[in-house]
């Protein structure tokens, strides 16, 4: 068994803190993804996870153990390096090796643990090639392996896919995944790509400017964005956000875009919010759609408004109106009728897809997306 | 057109080597010359009668033997423990944080801005009271402390050439930072501590002002003492000279055909994205 607890871990780099008052439980065989845009400390937090860094203040446990002052070695957890960090001067077969090697296993166990590292990733062909001889995908799955065959109690990996084209990147993101699927392990994967963290994760960790901005699974994190900047850095293209204000609707509550649309607001998700305050609206680009070719919704709203632009993408096709002077996009899929530019086109948004949030903090008033576990 | 280019390179190529080589056939050439025919067949590119004698006459009945087995203990000596100790620094340099690191780095700078024959007379008064003027030793000391802050930069700058994460992995694969560095780093270092080693021995090996100032017996003369006793009241003796400067140059041609595949760099290649 090996959870990880981040109890009010700090890290501070002389006088400017990187991170600060990390708390954080990640349970056994849990996949927990890091996400943020780079500087925002999750880098960071994963290498004083790994004891590769000191930290500053706070408590962090592996499994029964606190590690804050235990070296890297004696961690037990094995790290995948965005760079690979192969050794040059090693075959493949002596990389994956090393660590069982250093722990002084015997030769036949060394064999046999680094054989069926091998054969689950497909490197067996190569074990006596050197690093220099590899291509790039071949080289991460070589520090897989090494990270493997050790069978640590955490796998930490610091952006392994960074290195990669596009193409070999979405590969190998389904390949970590199976592997996770086969190694049952706790793993703690950092990346500042969005996709990444939403196909691979149980939970994500959205981190900015070294604090932990939301802790969620995918859906929770996607629909229900604890603040505008995870609505805004999680998706793409991200959430829309245009200046609004509440006002009184009949025995309920709106809220009125300036110069656009009023939508009336699920009274249950956002009790307690008083009429006549200035909110930031959040909306996915799906949850709005030319009415002729809406795809169901949940809570269907019609207005109008004009298409100033649309990119069609093949399987979908991203569309830009204007609302309230404001350029939002909406995105529908496999539309089958050619849009063009036009105005005062019928549209519809999901009144069950609204996110309202405080223009000063920047913080979620309220969701009207029903999670179904919620 | 590519057939001109490829020729142009190598006439370039061989232009350079002709060039670069050109005092050491000079050198040998005037080895292998009888003294009568030095001065009567001019500027021939090679004598018309070649001998061995001046070669035999420094092996055989000149101190020069002594000279050479002098030079090659300093100049090993020297660069065995300068690299050792350049391999220490330039680490601690390359990979640790401590308070006064730049200050010690401007330091060693400056200790390279000093004229060397200013700090002759000092050295002296310094080594003469603890008994290491005319030995050995003494030179080994002096050699090493003008040659540490160069190493050490040479050393450092090789080390910044090397992924901090190769040792970090070694680390979480269960290596103490020492391991790490014998079994990971320093295999990946052999250029760097190739080049270090080349360039100290050769550094030591061809030193003369200390050698001259600090050495007085004859027995721990190094050979670049040795080679101005062919210099005579009388005059010159050129063969004798050549001679001995020409097998002085063998140690070093040896050490270096024996680094020089870590010289040549690449051994890291394929450690990191690429």
């Amino acid at each position: 068994m090996a959870e990880v607890s981040l109890k009010g871990v700090v890290k501070r780099f002389g006088p400017v803190q990187a991170v600060h008052d990390f708390t954080l439980d990640i349970a056994h065989e849990e996949f927990v993804v890091f996400v943020g845009p780079s500087g925002c400390g999750k880098s960071t937090t994963l290498r004083m996870i790994a004891g590769l860094e000191d930290i500053s203040g706070g408590e962090i446990r592996i499994g029964d153990r606190v590690v804050n002052d235990l070296p890297p070695r004696a961690r037990d957890i094995s790290m995948v390096f965005q760079n690979y960090a192969l050794y040059p001067h090693m075959t493949v077969r002596d990389n994956q090796g090393f660590g069982l090697k250093i722990a002084g296993s015997p030769k036949s166990e060394i064999a046999e643990k680094v054989g069926r590292a091998a054969k689950l990733l497909g490197i067996e062909s190569f074990l006596t090639r050197k690093p220099a001889a590899l291509s790039g995908g071949q080289r991460q799955r070589v520090a897989m392996g090494r990270a493997i065959v050790r069978d640590p109690a955490v796998f930490l990996f610091d952006e392994p896919l960074s290195n990669l084209d596009a193409k070999l990147r979405g590969q190998m993101r389904t390949e970590i995944r199976k592997l996770h699927e086969k190694v049952r392990t706790t793993v703690i994967y950092v990346t500042h790509d969005q996709v990444e963290a939403m196909t691979l994760a149980d939970r994500i960790v959205v981190m900015r400017d070294g604090r932990i901005e939301q802790v969620g699974t995918p859906d929770e994190v996607y629909h229900l964005p604890a603040s505008d900047f995870v609505a805004g850095f999680i998706g793409s293209p991200p959430m829309n956000l245009l200046d609004a204000r509440t006002v009184r609707d009949g025995d309920g509550l709106a809220v009125e875009i300036p110069g656009g649309p009023r939508l009336p607001l699920d009274p249950e998700a956002c009790r307690g919010i008083e009429p006549g305050r200035d909110v930031r609206l959040g909306l996915r680009p799906e949850a709005i759609a030319p009415e002729r070719i809406a795809s169901e919704m949940r809570r269907p709203f019609s207005f109008t408004a004009d298409i100033t632009l649309v990119e069609p993408l093949g399987g979908e096709a991203l569309i830009f109106l204007e609302i309230g002077g404001t350029e939002v996009t909406a995105r529908v899929f496999r539309p089958n009728t050619r849009l063009s530019p036009e105005k005062d086109v019928p549209f519809v948004v999901d009144l069950g897809e609204l996110n309202l949030f405080d223009p000063e903090s920047g913080r979620r008033l309220c969701g009207t997306r029903r999670m179904p576990t919620q | 057109m590519r057939i001109v280019t490829t020729a142009g390179i190598w006439l370039i190529r061989f232009a350079y080597l002709a060039f670069a080589l050109f005092p050491l056939l000079w050198l040998l050439r005037i080895a292998l010359t009888p003294d009568q025919l030095l001065y009567t067949e001019g500027t021939t590119l090679w004598p018309s009668v070649i001998t061995f004698e001046n070669f035999r006459y420094v092996i055989e009945e000149s101190p020069f033997p002594t000279y050479f087995l002098n030079t090659v203990i300093v100049s090993l000596g020297t660069a065995a423990i300068v690299t050792v100790l350049s391999t220490g620094i330039g680490y601690a340099f390359s990979r640790f944080r401590f308070r006064g690191k730049t200050a010690l780095m401007v330091f060693l700078v400056i200790t390279q801005l000093f004229p060397i024959v200013m700090l002759i007379t000092p050295l002296y008064q310094i080594l003469a009271p603890v008994g290491l003027v005319d030995t050995r030793i003494g030179l080994v000391v002096v050699f090493t402390a003008f040659n540490l802050p160069f190493a050490a930069f040479l050393m450092h700058s090789f080390f910044e050439g090397i992924p901090r994460e190769l040792e970090q992995a070694a680390m979480i694969d269960g290596c103490t930072r020492f391991q790490a560095l014998i079994r990971i780093i320093l295999p990946l270092m052999l250029p760097g501590v190739g080049a270090t080693l080349g360039f100290v021995f050769t550094a030591a090996w061809s030193e003369l002002l200390f050698s001259l100032m600090l050495i007085s017996s004859e027995a721990k003369k190094t050979f670049a003492v040795g080679l101005l006793s062919f210099v005579g009241r009388s005059g010159v003796d050129w063969g004798q000279m050549m001679a001995a400067a020409t097998l002085a140059l063998i140690p070093p041609a040896i050490f270096f055909t024996a680094i020089q595949k870590y010289l040549v760099g690449g051994l890291t290649a394929g450690a990191i994205k690429g």
